[in-house]
This record gives C-alpha cells, sequence and structure tokens, in this order.
C-alpha cells in the first residue's frame, strides 16, 4: 500500500528527513515514534501529499504520489476542525466539496455521527467542545469519505489516559471493520505498542529501527507481558545516542 | 434579547437625562427643550425628516456595499498573494493617510454635483479599511486550516468560500462598525454642498433657518441611522459569526 524509497526533505535549507524508507502493506497499521521535532508530522505531510519529497518518492498503491489523494484521510496535529463549522458542517465538508448530493451527505453524516457517538454534538462549534470530543469529530471527518489511507498525526496526545485508550480501541475496531491501511506518529511509547503492526523509531529525521509487533491485535494486549516488553524495547532504541549507548541513566541523575 | 432592548432604553434614557439637565441649566436658545424637540420630531418625521433619511441611508449603503465588494476583493487578493501584496501595499499605505475629503470639490467637478460624487467620497474612505482589515485578517489565519483544508480536498474556490471568507468575516464586521461612524460624520460634512436631500442637508438648513427643534430633530435622526446600521451589523454577527461567542 505504502512505499517510500529514499524520501529526503528540507524546509527551505533546514533537512529534515534523511534517505528515508518505509514499507506499509495493505490493511496494516505503521505506528511512528520519535521525540519532538524529529520530523514526524513532516513525513505525515509527505506521505499525504501536503508537501513534496526534495529527493525520493512515496507510491502508494504502486502510483506515486502527486498531491492530495482522494481516498487518504487525514487527522492534523491539532485535528484542523474550522471554528466556523458545526459539527455537523465539519463531518459534511468533505463530502460537499466532492459535490456528493445533498441526501447521501446526510446518510453518511449521521451514520458516522452515530458510530462515534457524538450525534448530539452535531449543532456544536468546535470552540464548545472537550478534547475528546473535537477528536471524535476529527476521526469522523476523515472517516466519512470511506478512506483506505488513514493518517493520524498525534491524534490523541491531549487526551487524558483514559479516554486516549478508548480512542484507541475505538480506532482499531474501526479499523476491523473497514479494513483501512493507517499511519499512527505519536510520541508515546503505550500508543505505539498498541496500535502499530510495524514501529518505526526516528531519530533528527532518519529511521533508527523498524520493529514489527508480532502481538498487535490480540485481546487485552494492555495486560500482557509482550505489551511490556515491547515497550521496553521501544524505549530503550529511542534513548540510544548516537554511538549506541544508552543515555537513559545518565538523563536521570 | 430581552436584555438588548433593556440597555437601549437605558441609554435612550441616560441620553435624555442629561439633555433635560443641559436644558435646565444652560439657559439658551441653543439648548431646546427634549419635549418640544420631541414633538417637532415626530410630527415631522415622515413627512419632512423621513425623506431626507432615507437619501443619506441609500447614499451610506451603496457606498458600503460597494466597498465591501471591491475592498473584501483587493483585500483578499493582497492576503493570498504576498507578491501582489508588494505591489499594492505601498499605494494603500500612501494613499490611505490622504484626507480624503478634501477632495469633495475636484469629485464635484469630475462626477457632478449629485449623489454620485458624494457616495464615491464615501468610498475612497471606507474602502483602505476594509482592504486593510481584509488583508491582515487573511494572513493571520493559522497555515494548520490550510492544510486542512488541502487535506480534505478542497480546491481554491472552496479555499475562499469555506475557510478564508468565515475566518475574515469577523475582522470585516468590526471594520465596518468603525468606518460606520466615519462615514455618517463625512456624509453630514457632504451633504451641505449642492444637495436638496439628506439629513446632513436638512440639519444645517434648520440651522440656518434658525429653527433649533427641527435641528435637533433631524440629529436625533443621525443618531436613530447610526443605531439601525449598528444593529444590523450586530444581527449580521449574530447570524454569521456565533461560532466566536463560546
Ligand atoms: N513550516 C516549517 N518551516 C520550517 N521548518 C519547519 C516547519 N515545520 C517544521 N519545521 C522544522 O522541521 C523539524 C521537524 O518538524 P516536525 O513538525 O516534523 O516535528 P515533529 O516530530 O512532528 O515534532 P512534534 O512531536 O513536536 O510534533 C523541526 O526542527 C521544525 O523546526
Ligand atoms: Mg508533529
Amino acid at each position: 500500500m505504502i512505499e517510500v524509497k529514499n524520501l529526503e526533505f528540507a524546509y527551505q535549507k533546514e533537512k529534515v528527513l534523511h534517505n528515508i524508507n518505509l514499507d506499509v502493506k495493505k490493511g496494516e497499521s505503521l505506528a511512528v515514534i520519535g521525540p519532538s521535532g524529529c520530523g514526524k508530522t513532516t513525513l505525515l505531510y509527505l506521505l499525504a501529499g501536503l508537501e513534496k519529497a526534495d529527493r525520493g518518492a512515496v507510491k502508494i498503491n504502486s502510483q506515486v504520489l502527486a498531491g492530495i489523494r482522494d481516498r487518504s484521510g487525514v487527522i492534523l496535529q491539532d485535528y484542523g476542525l474550522f471554528p466556523w463549522k458545526t459539527v455537523y458542517n465539519n463531518l459534511a465538508l468533505g463530502l460537499k466539496v466532492r459535490g456528493a448530493a445533498a441526501e447521501e451527505i446526510k446518510t453518511k453524516v449521521s451514520s458516522a455521527l452515530e458510530r462515534l457517538k457524538i450525534s448530539e454534538l452535531k449543532d456544536k462549534y468546535p470552540a464548545e467542545l472537550s478534547g475528546g470530543q473535537k477528536q471524535r469529530v476529527a476521526v469522523g471527518r476523515s472517516l466519512v469519505l470511506k478512506p483506505d489511507l488513514l493518517l493520524m498525526d498525534e491524534p490523541f496526545s491531549a487526551l487524558d489516559a483514559l479516554t486516549r485508550e478508548e480512542m484507541q480501541n475505538l480506532i482499531l475496531g474501526i479499523q476491523n471493520r473497514e479494513n483501512f491501511t493507517f499511519v499512527l506518529v505519536t510520541h508515546d511509547i503505550a500508543e505505539a505498542a498498541f496500535l502499530g503492526h510495524k514501529i518505526a523509531v526516528i531519530k533528527e529525521g532518519k529511521i533508527v529501527t523498524v520493529l514489527e509487533n508480532s502481538h498487535y491485535g490480540e485481546k487485552n494486549l494492555r495486560e500482557k507481558e509482550g505489551f511490556f516488553e515491547l515497550q521496553k524495547k521501544l524505549r530503550r532504541l529511542m534513548s540510544l545516542d548516537k554511538k549506541g549507548e544508552i543515555n537513559d541513566e545518565k538523563a536521570e541523575i | 434579547m430581552k436584555k438588548q432592548k433593556f440597555n437601549s432604553f437605558y441609554a435612550l434614557f441616560l441620553i435624555i437625562a442629561v439633555w433635560y439637565l443641559l436644558y435646565f441649566t444652560i439657559d439658551s436658545a441653543i439648548i431646546s427643550s427634549p419635549t418640544a424637540v420631541s414633538k417637532v420630531f415626530l410630527v415631522n418625521f415622515s413627512s419632512e425628516i423621513l425623506p431626507h433619511l432615507l437619501m443619506s441611508f441609500y447614499r451610506i449603503t451603496a457606498a458600503v456595499l460597494i466597498s465591501l465588494i471591491f475592498g473584501v476583493s483587493l483585500g483578499l487578493l493582497t492576503g493570498m498573494h504576498p507578491e501582489i501584496d508588494k505591489f499594492l501595499a505601498p499605494l494603500i499605505y500612501l494613499l490611505y493617510p490622504i484626507p480624503k475629503i478634501a477632495f469633495l470639490p475636484v469629485f464635484m467637478l469630475l462626477f457632478g454635483l449629485g449623489d454620485l460624487s458624494k457616495i464615491i467620497l464615501l468610498i475612497v474612505i471606507v474602502i483602505f479599511q476594509i482592504i486593510v482589515t481584509t488583508r491582515d485578517g487573511v494572513r493571520g489565519i493559522d497555515s494548520k486550516y490550510f492544510a486542512s483544508a488541502r487535506s480534505l480536498g478542497m480546491d481554491r474556490l472552496d479555499i475562499y468560500q469555506h475557510l478564508v471568507l468565515p475566518a475574515v468575516f469577523p475582522g470585516i464586521l468590526t471594520a465596518l462598525r468603525i468606518t460606520i461612524g466615519t462615514s455618517i460624520a463625512v456624509l453630514f460634512f457632504a451633504e451641505n454642498f449642492a444637495v436638496k436631500y439628506g439629513i446632513g442637508y436638512y440639519i444645517m438648513n434648520s440651522w440656518s433657518m434658525v429653527n433649533y427643534a427641527k435641528m435637533y430633530s433631524g440629529i436625533i435622526a443621525v443618531s436613530l441611522l447610526g443605531y439601525f446600521l449598528f444593529k444590523g451589523i450586530d444581527l449580521l454577527e449574530e447570524r454569521f459569526c456565533s461560532w466566536q461567542k463560546s
């Protein structure tokens, strides 16, 4: 589904991504994890077609990505909901600009609202919503477009731990049913371990490793030993410095 | 709603109270009695004042609408395209501070003595404020909304319709509020030249005929004109900008 080859990207002169290579199969999920400023959002923008690579290419379904894709859903870091549109109209917008008929918009939006349990919020404006509610609206706005690829930039980082887990379960549930591929950018280790089939660790614009998550999708994963092992491994990988030494302990003193 | 009505009444009450105070303390014919003026106002309203008021209302709304159409367009253009702004900004900065009212004689020579010259005078005063507010409003839109719009597959036209216009609209209303005050003052001045209708003419004409009661009636009419224009803008805001309140 996604093939990334030798991708390089710079904002003006500042090089942000170096030689990125990735491969995600259809129906799989990729979690991208790394510290703040390492280039996660930039990578997601490139996958979404919102920015263009300086070198290398992104292929989606074997086609070189040249711009925005109709069937890619994007959830931006702070959602990007339009403050002047109600929840309903935010969800309807993508369908509207695609020229969908009013009836179709109504059915699709209503069913998305119901599935996300936000029907009673449909006439509210984003400013009147809690963080978790905004999050659901952002998810809904992408899902009404029936994406085959969902790109999410730290969608749950502003939520409290319980709401976050609830949302993670929700995404997993919807993905199970609709079988889209998704890429999730996060700086939360547990989230990467829970939602990533594959987990790419990024540091200073380079991919350190891509881990396979053999426990992905298991029931009650959060209580399992393997889940914690994976997190430990991720933590180690993230705290390795350039020479390959662990500087976690040093930092703690 | 009820509260708003109360607020308007309270304002009216306060103004009348101060007026009475002045009337009783300053013993001069130039301050007419509020009761006498009210009587004159009510008696003459539909026959005399209303035609003048409507004429002024027409001039202001025509000028404001034309300014909005061209001002918002130019503001969007310069806001969205920095390369165009580079050429237009110096022009705007040089022309904006010129006291346009001094050009009334020129406009009257070029565009005739009638309505057109007055409307054009108002336009050149109002339009700059609208251009600059719109442009700055566009520039102030967070880039995340543009990313969000493009990710939804919105094209240029969609972006204007669903993102840029709604984002700058509250600012435009504020600019309108500010310019309406100026417009009325300028119109009052302009209507003293070569017109037979207009509330400015009515006031100054009553004054020169030493009919102070009518002069004050005209002033009340101007105040009402402003009041309804502001109320109109408030309604637009309530209708289109309610998302801001929360
Ligand atoms: N529009 C931009 N113009 C110039 N530099 C930028 C721009 N956006 C990001 N950068 C720079 O690119 C680098 C990577 O930014 P990016 O937003 O991709 O990081 P991130 O991993 O998403 O961080 P965070 O976890 O804080 O969201 C940073 O050093 C940042 O300063
Ligand atoms: Mg980011």
